[in-house]
């Protein structure tokens, strides 16, 4: 194996096997590629890569130092692409000083892993995230009524951490609930174009999400609940999401059909946070 | 006439190029590649590397870091000028020549080149090269030739560990080349000077192992007191009884604690200040006595004074 590096200084083919010892028994990845172009990547041949049972191509660069601005240029390449890529970095076991801790910071900041390795002991001090996946637009909480800002930044948490299906998931939630609440206290309060009813048409917690939104395009008129944004543009958007609501990560074919998903997934999440901002303000006034 | 054919400058595609097996060089500190990495990436390769065509391929002559780089950061291309394939000793010669014009090479690297180089040399000039031979060839310093020699009587398991240090970024390097030719020097003035004490290799890997342990430990605290152990062999020359000289060497070579201090103070140190201060008495002497009065200004005058009243003092303590 040490003889296939062309590139890796020779005194770090001892780590690079140990690296990849650590993902072949410890993480299941097989069949390792030296020191070739990842999914046409600029700024980076990975010393070692390796596609995994999810079809996100795992790449392990092998150095002495963790960070160095030269990688920048990769990272800002795979997420500007959504490439599904996770990049760790191998390092030799070293003193823990302030820069070591800074160089890791820094790589965690931009969703690198970071190994270090001694003799045959490998200890992942960081774990990487899927590029694909960081780079969706960074959620500007504050912009939010306080309720929605722990569950959004968890959102975020869970789509940039590797679970951008449950990420998505939980900002439909939050637009779920709102709908349903906004369906039964305009109900309460009288506001629906067909008047004061004494029984609810429909069950507001339990009937379906799209059951409950048909029936607010119907029913709301936003002149009389004194909203105007609330507009059928509007409900139809919550309606397109609605198909997506329930669907769960199914497994992907190669690695091509994982960076497609991706994409949509990148797309939905950030679609779906803005109509989540514009439901809210929206129905602002009505204090739900 | 497609790149494969042409000589000249051309684009190359960077996985058709194989590294020079003859280069000298053999670290590439990753610093000094991540910063080259940073340049390509910025303002891509300014200058492009050298070439010759082996079959379909391209080898190295020139450029190996920069070839690298651009492989790392995954460049498809990088220009470079394509020569005519050049004999092995020409070949090994060009790298020689251009590489010291851009950046000084670690020494080890040099050396590790030099006896193929010797040969190479030997069958154009059918006789062994001499040292100017060699120097007019590699373009190298007389002087670098001889510390390159100094390091390659070293045994192999130093050359190797050497090569690790110098892997390592500079503040981190424990020894340095530095560190062994100063040691060898002064090994080698131990040998001539008192053969009887490095009397077999065995005896001299002894005190390359005793040296280098306590250069590690830090009773050798810097690699500038073996220029002082090699004045303890050269005892001789200041007229001191050169069977205690070799004794302090055995016992520096032996005992861990003993230092090439405690060795140079226990032997020859003050024979040597004397002989120092003769000589440089000697030479005022002989400057006081050509001078003529007016020639002094007062500072001269203020410094003579000083030096008149020290050496009295000296004399009068003496007494």
């Amino acid at each position: 194996m040490a003889n296939a590096y062309g590139i890796l200084d020779p005194s770090l083919f001892s780590i690079a096997e140990q690296a990849r010892q650590y993902f072949t028994k410890k993480r299941g990845l097989g069949s390792f590629n030296i020191e070739v172009p990842v999914l046409d990547a600029s700024g980076l041949r990975p010393t070692l890569s390796a596609v995994d049972s999810d079809k996100y191509v795992v790449c392990i660069e092998v150095r002495e130092t963790i960070y160095h601005p030269a990688l920048d240029t990769f990272i800002l390449d795979c997420k500007n692409r959504g490439l599904p890529i996770k990049l760790y970095i191998a390092v030799p076991a070293s003193k823990e000083d302030a820069a070591f801790k800074a160089d890791v910071r820094r790589a965690s900041e931009n969703g690198i892993g970071v190994l270090s390795v001694e003799d045959s002991r490998v200890q992942a001090i960081r774990e990487a995230l899927y590029l694909s996946l960081t780079g969706i637009r960074p959620v500007d909480a504050d912009a939010f009524p306080r309720r929605y800002r722990g569950p959004l930044t968890e959102a975020e948490e869970a789509f940039r951490g590797g679970n951008p299906v449950k990420g998505c998931g939980m900002v439909f939630d939050e637009i779920e609930a709102l709908t349903r609440t906004l369906a039964k206290k305009t109900f309460n309060r009288g506001l629906w174009r067909s008047g004061k009813l004494t029984k609810p048409p429909l069950r507001f917690d339990k009937d379906s999400w799209q059951l409950v939104t048909e029936k607010l395009v119907e029913e709301i008129d936003p002149q009389k609940v004194g909203c105007p944004n609330l507009t059928r543009p509007l409900f139809g958007t919550i309606l397109g999401l609605v198909p997506h609501r329930n669907e769960s990560g199914h497994k992907v074919r190669d690695t091509q059909a994982r960076l497609k998903r991706d994409a949509e997934l990148r797309t939905r999440f950030e679609h779906a946070r803005d109509v989540l901002k514009s439901l809210v303000d929206a129905t602002k006034s009505l204090r739900l | 006439m497609s790149a494969a054919e042409q000589v000249g400058l051309a684009d190359i595609e960077v996985d058709n190029i194989d590294r020079n097996p003859d280069n000298p060089r053999v670290v590439f500190r990753q610093r000094e590649l991540d910063d080259l990495a940073e340049s390509i990436l910025s303002n891509g390769v300014l200058q492009p590397i050298s070439v010759y065509r082996e079959k379909d391929r391209f080898v190295l002559i020139d450029g190996e870091r920069r070839w690298r780089c651009s492989r790392k950061v995954n460049l498809r291309t990088i220009p470079a000028l394509i020569q005519p394939k050049p004999s092995p000793l020409d070949n090994l010669l060009m790298m020689f020549n251009i590489h010291s014009l851009h950046q000084q090479w670690d020494l080890l690297t040099i050396a590790n080149k030099l006896p193929r180089v010797t040969e190479l040399l030997s069958d154009r000039l059918s006789k062994p090269p001499s040292e100017k031979d060699v120097a007019e060839a590699t373009g190298l310093p007389r002087a670098v030739i001889r510390r390159c020699r100094l390091l390659l009587d070293l045994p192999q398991h130093y050359l190797d560990e050497l090569l690790d240090e110098l892997k390592k970024p500079k503040p981190m390097r424990r020894f340095t080349e530095d560190f062994f030719i100063e040691m060898e020097r002064a090994l080698k003035t131990v040998q001539n000077a008192l053969p009887q004490v490095l009397d077999s290799e065995e005896k001299k890997e002894q005190a390359r192992a005793a040296l280098v342990e306590k250069y590690d430990k830090g009773v050798i605290g810097n690699m500038v007191e073996f220029r002082q152990l090699a004045k303890v062999a050269r005892a001789k020359n200041v007229e001191v009884d050169t069977s205690m000289a070799a004794t302090a060497l055995k016992k520096l070579f032996t005992a861990p604690r003993y230092s090439i201090k405690q060795a140079y103070d226990d032997t020859v140190s003050s024979a040597y200040l004397e002989r120092d201060i003769s000589t440089r008495v000697s030479g005022l002497i002989e400057l006081l006595e050509d001078l003529n009065p007016n020639d002094l200004d007062d500072d001269a005058i203020l410094g003579l004074r000083r030096l008149a009243t020290l050496v009295a003092a000296l004399i009068r303590g003496r007494a």
